[in-house]
């Protein structure tokens, strides 16, 4: 076995050395059990030499420190050179180590980019199709980071906006685009927003740089900004121009209708409202008449004479407020919101249709609360509804001749604090099915009807917050109601 | 008060009131009615009345009065107006009796004439009708006999045929003829057939 090696020592086990007395002895490096022979040379050798064959000549006078080791004579030693492995396993482990930590680190780079790389492509592909249904669905989307006043917005929402697309926008940029009228209120939804940290919804008006009005419907939410400061506010927004226009046109066409209904009615009433004119016409005339022949016979009275003269005046007025009635009733007007008391509209009301109630053979009753019923309304609007409803309870009781032959028109405050105007004739009454029909459009019971007016009549007082409807009371007939919001004093709604 | 009296009946005030002062101004003793109604509950007036009416009221209309007074026979001329004048309204009206129908606005002038006219037929009316009770009462005193000269004389019988038909003697008729012509308070046989008239008593021909 030590064949391989110059044997110049043996060892045993224990380490001993032999060492061939006088001669002197190469010494090579090994690795000796238990002691290296680092340790021995350096006791051994001292001032050994190194020779070419790379060993090292132990000088005679070096032989006697081997004793110092207690290696027996007759140890042979063998001697290896140590291989890489061996002399610098430590480093080798160390840099085998390093390597291996290496390779799993940039494996885990890798590796990590190449998740990275197809969550990014995920998200591109997400983006795109996010993209693409925006474009389809005309919607912008936006985010207004409010501490930093710095807002991002898609493609397509700068189109919109006709905001270029390296610009940057702020607040104040996008501000600038809104129409003035409806700049405040988007302000304020806004400012809601985010004080509320909930959601923002609005619809306004903007001006192209062209100079065209679009109109635009925004829904946005709040959240928290992601670094911890402040709010950021994100949203869509989509051009509803198209829809804003369709839905003016029918509201324009639906307030046509209304017209053309008031037009109608008054129609209907002409007749009715000669008459009433001719009332106050004719006592004038005669008045003055009477005074003329008072004056010729030469008895002036001055207090009689006076009184004439009031009398002239208060007819004349009358005459003036049922042309005002005529003109109310048929002007074209947008609903007009004003403090009203439900007693004048019955009054007017009345007046307009007293002519015809006698051409009807029927009788009118009033019946009101003593107070004043006040609401918010527009009044032509509501005296439409009124003399629609009171026309109807006249032609319910044309045929048959009724009795008692009388419509009776109240006033009341109901419990849940709102006006009730209510028309109840004593005519044949409304079967049910008819009663559910009534206030469909372009139904109707009478031969020349266009079915028309209880419609209208719905949606006016449906647009004031109220409803309208008919029940059948004792005693036979129908009764209308329509019935509004009650004004209250210092609510916050009157000053809207 | 038997002087002429023309009563308003309007429910509108207004004109009722300008009315008044108009028959004032004119001298003409006038009364004002809202309804119908009210006017029924009056008492009749003596002398010559007249009504100045209005058509369109609740209740009781203009038209449905005139038919009323109609039936009862009553003596007042009526005069209509009306802020509704159309033609099927007017001419039912002027056959029921009316005087006169005047759409408002209507002209003083043409209302008083034909107020004054309506007092004038309803004198007329008023004395045809004291006539025919004075007939009548007359007639009433009449004895059977005389009844039966009368009916005869009427009819233009001579004295003889009377008699002969009466089976009595030619002077008891003479003067029953007598009585009954006294009693009648006429002159003359033409001035009886009137009364007579008057009174209802229809001639007797034949036997």
């Amino acid at each position: 076995m030590f064949s391989r090696f110059p044997i110049i020592f043996r060892i045993t086990l224990f380490g001993c050395i032999h060492m061939c007395a006088g001669n002197a002895a190469e010494v090579s490096h090994a690795p000796v059990w238990g002691v290296t022979l680092h340790h021995l040379r350096k006791e051994l050798i001292g001032g050994a030499v190194a020779t070419p064959a790379g060993g090292f000549q132990v000088p005679p006078d070096a032989a006697s420190g081997l004793k110092k080791w207690w290696i027996p004579q007759v140890a042979a030693m063998g001697f290896k050179s140590p291989s890489m492995w061996e002399e610098h396993r430590l480093a080798i482990v160390g840099i085998f180590a390093v390597t291996v930590m290496q390779s799993t680190l940039i494996a885990a780079l890798i590796l990590n980019r190449s998740t990275r790389l197809r969550a990014e492509r995920a998200v591109a592909e997400g983006n795109e199709r996010m993209n693409l249904a925006a474009r389809a669905a005309n919607l912008g989307m936006w985010g207004w980071d409010v501490a930093g006043d710095d807002a991002w917005m898609t493609e397509q929402a700068r189109s919109m906006f006709g905001i270029k697309q390296d610009v940057r926008i702020d607040y104040a940029a996008l501000l600038d685009r809104v129409h003035p009228e409806d700049r405040w209120d988007r302000e304020r939804a806004i400012r809601t927003a985010l004080d509320t940290h909930g959601e923002y919804e609005m619809e306004y008006r903007i001006i192209s740089p062209e100079g065209k009005v679009r109109w635009v419907s925004a829904r946005g939410r709040c959240v928290a900004s992601p670094n911890g400061r402040g709010q950021k506010l994100l949203g869509v927004s989509m051009d509803v121009t198209a829809r804003k226009e369709l839905e003016m046109e029918s509201a324009q066409q639906r307030q046509d209708l209304g017209h053309l209904s008031r037009v109608a009615l008054m129609g209907e009433m002409a007749a009715s409202l000669a008459h009433e004119l001719n009332q106050p016409l004719t006592a004038i005339v005669t008045n003055a008449r009477a005074a003329q022949r008072f004056i010729a016979r030469g008895e002036v009275d001055p207090h009689e004479l006076g009184e004439t003269l009031e009398d002239i005046v208060v007819d004349g007025r009358r005459a003036g407020e049922v042309i005002r009635g005529i003109k109310s009733m048929v002007r074209k007007a947008d609903i007009d919101r004003n403090v009203l008391d439900a007693n004048q509209l019955i009054e007017n009301v009345v007046r307009l249709v007293r002519g015809d109630a006698l051409a009807h053979g029927c009788n009118l009753s009033t019946e009101r609360d003593a107070r004043p019923a006040l609401l918010m309304g527009d009044a032509i609007q509501l005296q439409q509804v009124l003399l629609n409803l009171v026309i109807n309870a006249f032609d319910a009781m044309s045929h048959p001749r009724c009795n008692p032959c009388r419509v009776d028109i109240g006033s009341r405050r109901t419990n849940d604090g709102e006006i009730e105007i209510s028309v109840r004739d004593f005519g044949p009454g409304l079967s049910p099915e008819i009663s559910t029909k009534i206030f469909d459009r372009f139904f109707s019971t009478k031969t020349e009807g266009m079915g028309i007016g209880l419609s209208i009549a719905r949606s006016i007082v449906e647009a004031h917050g109220g409803s309208l409807g008919v029940s059948h009371p004792e005693g036979g007939g129908a009764r209308f109601w329509f019935t509004v919001p009650a004004y209250v004093e210092n609510n916050e709604e009157v000053a809207v | 008060m038997n002087g002429p009296l023309v009563c308003i009946i309007d429910d509108d005030a207004s004109i009722r009131r300008s009315l008044m002062r108009l028959f004032r101004s004119a001298g003409i003793q006038a009364e004002e009615f809202e309804t119908a109604r009210g006017y029924l509950e009056r008492a009749v007036h003596s002398g010559p009345s007249c009504l100045v009416l209005d058509v369109g009221m609740p209740e009781i209309t203009g038209l449905d009065l005139q038919q009323m007074l109609c039936e009862s026979r009553r003596q007042e001329q009526v005069i209509f107006i009306t802020g509704k004048g159309d033609i099927p309204m007017c001419a039912n009206a002027m056959k029921a009796g009316a005087l006169d129908f005047l759409p408002k606005p209507f002209d003083d002038v043409e209302l008083l004439a034909a107020v004054e006219r309506a007092f004038q037929r309803s004198g007329e009316r008023l004395s045809a009708k004291a006539e025919c009770e004075e007939a009548c009462r007359r007639v009433a005193t009449l004895t059977l006999r005389e009844l039966q000269v009368l009916h005869r004389v009427v009819a233009g019988k001579l004295n003889k045929e009377i008699a002969a038909e009466l089976g009595t003697a030619l002077k008891t008729v003479k003067v029953q003829r007598g009585r009954m012509m006294e009693k009648m308070g006429v002159l003359s046989v033409a001035e009886l057939v009137l009364r007579a008239q008057q009174a209802g008593v229809a001639p007797v021909t034949g036997s």
